[in-house]
């Protein structure tokens, strides 16, 4: 409970009053002439106590102790009892599963269950960030019963495929004149699945004829035989054959039986390899490269299930495969598949190595609205020498503030101060032993060297417990920033500590180490799916998370893949291959093999929502610099604000030389490689498994 | 805000309502004052009561009452002596500050308080009734320079663009039980101080200072006492109604500022050995 600044000027005006009241006559004449010389001849009444200001002041100070433990009973007792349910409606229909591209309404209502009633609540919901708001307000206010509770109603729209979290809500009581207010989060978390949008006609069968029945140059088909229903050859028959395969014409006019043989009806089986690996996560979830990835990887799997082609999907991140769903074709695989598609399109990117600060401020402006139980100073304290001697801050890259750099200053002047006065007063002291107490007492002088060692030893035994005083203790006396941000990052770190289970030394992990703070945050943020930015290349321009290790983990599962497959597979690689040119032969080598056993393979390459797509023939990134510098006119030594969109448009450049270079080495092998930004993706591979099928069905 | 209970059409009538009681406060007292023998000077709270229900300012209350001490002390002194007393201050009789109290002295502090607490509450319904969150002053000028595409304008964080919470109450229905609460309340706070009053008046000092120093003393001890008390209780209720999450946190916390020297230590060697792993493996 807090008193707001109207309750606080009314409450010392009020204890003034009392106080102005007893004794403010007596010294106002105390002040101007001195009480003894006033009160000498008058009776005692005369510099009495003013009722009426003594009795204004206790009736305020009165009213408001009575409207503080009023409201501290009220709020100490109903809070417990307060309860929240969100609820989506389709229509008038609550629904647990929700579909991207599509609106909905959100009706959240407020109850309290039991206990005391409270004059005044007002109720605010966050939109989650995976969906958009579309109307409606998000927030109430009012008196809060037993018997009416607060509701809230609002439209939003799922954009993307994802998760939509509702935390809970936000409630601030106040008691109705403003004087005191509590602010508190009240949980009930709702989680629910955005699916993909469900296709109409990707999935029907062709009416146009989009390719070539013939099979193209260089590829063959796989003949086997099999109980399909295409004639793959005929041959003498054999005690056992079927009769019905008999070839009665063709064994008249050789007089001999002749059986035929018919090919394998093996089904088309597609297989996606879903890139999540940090690469793709990066910006806001439902916004970035992996959200269209994983949009187009729906789109296929809805289109395959429709012409009953069996489809499997294995993720992958840097590290591993996440998981492996083996091709199948029935409705709940299908519905399996979009669930997981569903949740791997929310994944967030992670990162150790970043700067921190801008996910301390976003990961405390957050705690403070969902758990401000858990940062009052009575549970989470701070003491006060928290911020002294904490370098890692400099090692983030965080520079000193202003007023940490002025407390330095100041801190280095006190001390050449301090360590003149020091030299001055041992070289007196020396000076007086020298001149007066040694000859006065017929002592022997010491030798030199002595005296210059004992001299040197005082004034640095003197002068060292003041040097971390100043340099430390003073430079953050001023550095109001540091301070702050050093409180931010203990009373997170013990939310987090907690709230991950680090046991009981985490907390003193997480306030030493950088990384594991930073990935801890971080985690933090994505269990409740707040979206933060992180950065994509280092202060060098290094690409950030090119992962080489990726592309080891694709190719051994694309091996795996064949290993286990059938005839005449497709595999479509949804993968990043951004900055990896130099790293590629593992997965070429891995897509060699799988042409080599007839399968067909694909390379969609998820795409920035916020780049350009490349043309066939993008410029070097030199002769685009040099073009610029050309056009502008730009110095080199330019303002970074007049640098910046130059600096963008170098990175897109980049990013098409290096999407031409992967282009290249794929094309050796024959195999496409699009962006899932343009080049239609969900055609180029439904064309190719309508392809494969041709091969067996179509002459 | 859209709520089932937002379109009740009296939605202005209960600041109408708390508006005519801010006036009904206010002309108490200036009666009150001008009975108290104030005269003229009765007019200047009043004035800035009224300037403060007119520009529906924070500070009016509190700028009220600082002129009533002001006024009150002044004629206080100078009804008892005090030699460099305005001459303005009209004096009552000597004898009445002889009475514990007078009738005035309560109507007085019954009007003040039904004039801060109609303003108050008019103020939460139009103004605000939660302080101001800097946050929210920051999440708005950040957004205002966005739009006015200003140089120093930033990228919005994500927590930045969503909707800022309302700070004023909404004004709703005649909540009639509110009016009476507020109206049955006045007259026994100004109630609870007649004893309040009667009793330190009949203190006597325990140190050699004059009775109205003794008094205030008292009054300074009671409310520290009070203040000790009531931190103790409620920070007794609290540890006694935690949740087991937050008892966790405590226990967490005591654990650290136990061992935060020794565990500063153990982490910061191990974080060192980590950083040079690290630099070793990209070297």
């Amino acid at each position: 409970m807090r008193l707001t600044p109207r309750g606080w000027w009314l409450l010392l005006l009020a204890i003034l009053t009392i106080f102005g009241g007893l004794v403010g006559a007596q010294a106002f004449q105390w002040l101007v002439s001195g009480i003894s010389d006033s009160t000498a001849g008058l009776p005692p009444f005369m510099f009495g106590s003013i009722p009426a200001l003594v009795l204004l002041g206790l009736s305020v100070l009165i009213w408001i102790l009575y409207e503080w433990l009023v409201f501290a009973w009220r709020t100490r007792l109903a809070t417990r009892h307060l309860r929240v349910t969100h609820e989506v409606l389709d229509g008038n229909t609550p629904v647990q599963r929700l579909w991207a591209g599509r609106t909905y309404r959100v009706r959240v209502e407020l109850r309290l269950e039991r206990g005391p009633e409270l004059p005044f609540a007002a109720v605010m919901d966050r939109v989650p960030f995976g969906a958009r708001h579309a109307g409606g307000s998000v927030q109430t206010d009012g008196r809060l019963t037993p018997e009416e509770p607060l509701r809230i109603e609002y439209q939003i729209h799922c954009p993307a495929v994802g998760r939509v979290h509702f935390d809970g809500v936000r409630v601030r009581l106040a008691d109705l004149q403003g004087f005191f207010y509590r602010p508190l989060f009240v949980r009930g978390p709702v989680d629910l699945r955005v699916l993909p949008v469900l296709t109409n006609d990707l999935g029907l069968p062709a009416t146009e004829k989009h390719h070539n029945l013939l099979p193209p140059p260089g590829i063959h088909r796989l003949k086997r035989a099999g109980s399909g229903s295409e004639l793959l050859d005929l041959r003498d028959y054999i005690p056992g054959d079927p009769p019905r395969t008999v070839a009665w014409k063709v064994s008249a006019r050789r007089d001999r039986l002749i059986t035929k043989e018919f090919e394998s009806d093996v089904p088309i089986r597609c297989t996606l390899f879903l890139d999540t690996s940090n690469s793709v996560r990066l910006g806001l979830p439902g916004a970035n490269a992996l959200a269209r990835v994983v949009d187009v990887a729906a789109a296929v799997v809805q289109a395959s299930a429709g012409v009953r082609d069996l489809t499997g999907l294995c993720v992958f991140d840097d590290h591993q495969v996440r998981t492996t769903v083996r091709p199948a074709r029935t409705k709940r695989h299908v519905a399996e598949l979009l669930l997981l598609l569903a949740d791997t399109g929310m994944l967030p990117p992670a990162a150790p190595d970043v700067p921190l600060e801008p996910l301390l401020r976003t990961g405390y402006t957050f705690a403070e609205e969902t758990y401000p139980h858990l940062l009052e100073p009575e549970l989470n304290t701070v003491p006060l020498g928290l911020v002294r001697g904490w370098p890692e801050w400099r090692q983030l890259g965080h520079t000193p503030s202003r007023g940490r750099r002025l407390g330095r200053l100041i801190g280095w002047g006190v001390l050449t101060i301090l360590f003149t006065i020091l030299v001055l007063t041992y070289y007196s002291a020396i000076e007086w032993m020298y001149d007066d107490l040694l000859p006065e007492n017929g002592i022997p002088r010491p030798p030199d060297y002595f005296v210059l060692g004992a001299f040197l030893g005082m004034i640095l035994l003197s002068y060292m417990p003041f040097l971390r005083l100043f340099t430390e203790g003073l430079p953050a006396l001023f550095a109001g920033r540091s301070r702050k941000l050093a409180r931010w990052r203990k009373q997170l770190a013990a939310l987090l500590a907690l709230r991950q289970g680090l046991g009981p030394g985490g907390l003193g992990r997480l306030l030493e180490d950088n990384r594991e703070f930073s990935l801890a945050l971080q985690a933090f943020l994505a269990e409740h799916h707040i979206p933060y930015q992180l950065p994509m290349f280092d202060e060098q321009g290094h690409y950030l998370y090119g992962s080489p290790g990726k592309i080891d983990v694709l190719a051994r599962a694309v091996v795996q893949a064949i290993g286990k497959g059938h005839d005449n597979e497709l595999f479509v690689l949804l993968v990043d291959l951004t900055e990896m040119t130099d790293h590629l032969d593992p997965l070429l080598a891995a897509v060699r093999l799988a042409l080599a056993r007839h399968h067909q393979v694909v390379v969609i390459c998820p795409w920035p929502p916020d780049v350009p797509p490349p043309s066939a023939h993008p410029p070097e990134p030199e002769q685009v610099l040099a073009k610029l510098l050309k056009e502008r006119n730009l110095p080199q030594t330019a303002n970074p604000v007049e640098l910046r969109p130059l600096v963008d448009r170098l990175l897109i450049a980049r990013m098409h030389q290096e999407f031409h270079r992967i282009r290249q080495q794929f094309a050796r092998l024959r195999v496409p490689v699009i962006n899932a930004r343009s080049g239609e993706p969900v055609a180029l591979v439904l064309e190719h498994l309508d392809r494969l099928r041709g091969f067996r069905s179509r002459r | 805000m859209s709520t089932n209970r937002e379109t009740e059409p009296s939605q202005p009538l209960l600041v109408r309502l708390y508006v005519l009681a801010t006036i009904g406060g206010l002309s108490a007292l200036f009666l009150t004052l001008w009975q108290h023998g104030l005269a003229f000077w009765a007019i200047i709270p009043v004035l800035a009561g009224a300037l403060g229900l007119a520009l529906r300012w924070r500070g009016g209350v509190a700028v009220v009452l600082i002129l009533l001490g002001f006024i009150l002390l002044g004629q206080g002194y100078r009804h008892q002596g005090g030699f460099l007393a305005p001459p303005l201050f009209p004096s009552r009789a000597l004898e009445r500050s002889r009475a514990p109290f007078a009738l005035t002295d309560l109507l007085l502090a019954a009007s003040f308080l039904t004039y801060a607490a109609a303003q108050s509450r008019l103020l939460a319904l139009t103004i605000g009734i939660f302080p101001t969150d800097p946050r929210i002053v920051a999440a708005a000028r950040a957004r205002r320079l966005v739009r006015m595409r200003h140089p120093r304008a930033k990228p919005l964080s994500p927590l930045e663009t969503l909707p800022l919470p309302a700070q004023r109450r909404t004004a709703r229905g005649p909540e009639g039980r509110e009016l009476i609460r507020l109206f049955v309340g006045l007259p026994i706070w100004v109630a609870l101080a007649i004893p309040i009053w009667l009793w330190l008046r009949g203190r006597r000092p325990g140190l050699p200072v004059s009775p109205e120093w003794w008094r205030a003393f008292v009054v300074l001890w009671g409310l520290g006492f009070l203040l000790i008390a009531g931190r103790a209780v409620f920070a007794y209720l609290r540890q006694a109604t935690m949740t087991v999450e937050e008892a966790r946190l405590y226990l967490q916390d005591v654990l650290w500022q136990e061992t935060r020297a020794e565990q500063r230590l153990l982490n910061r060697w191990l974080e060192w050995a980590r950083r040079r792993a690290r630099t070793r493996e990209k070297s």
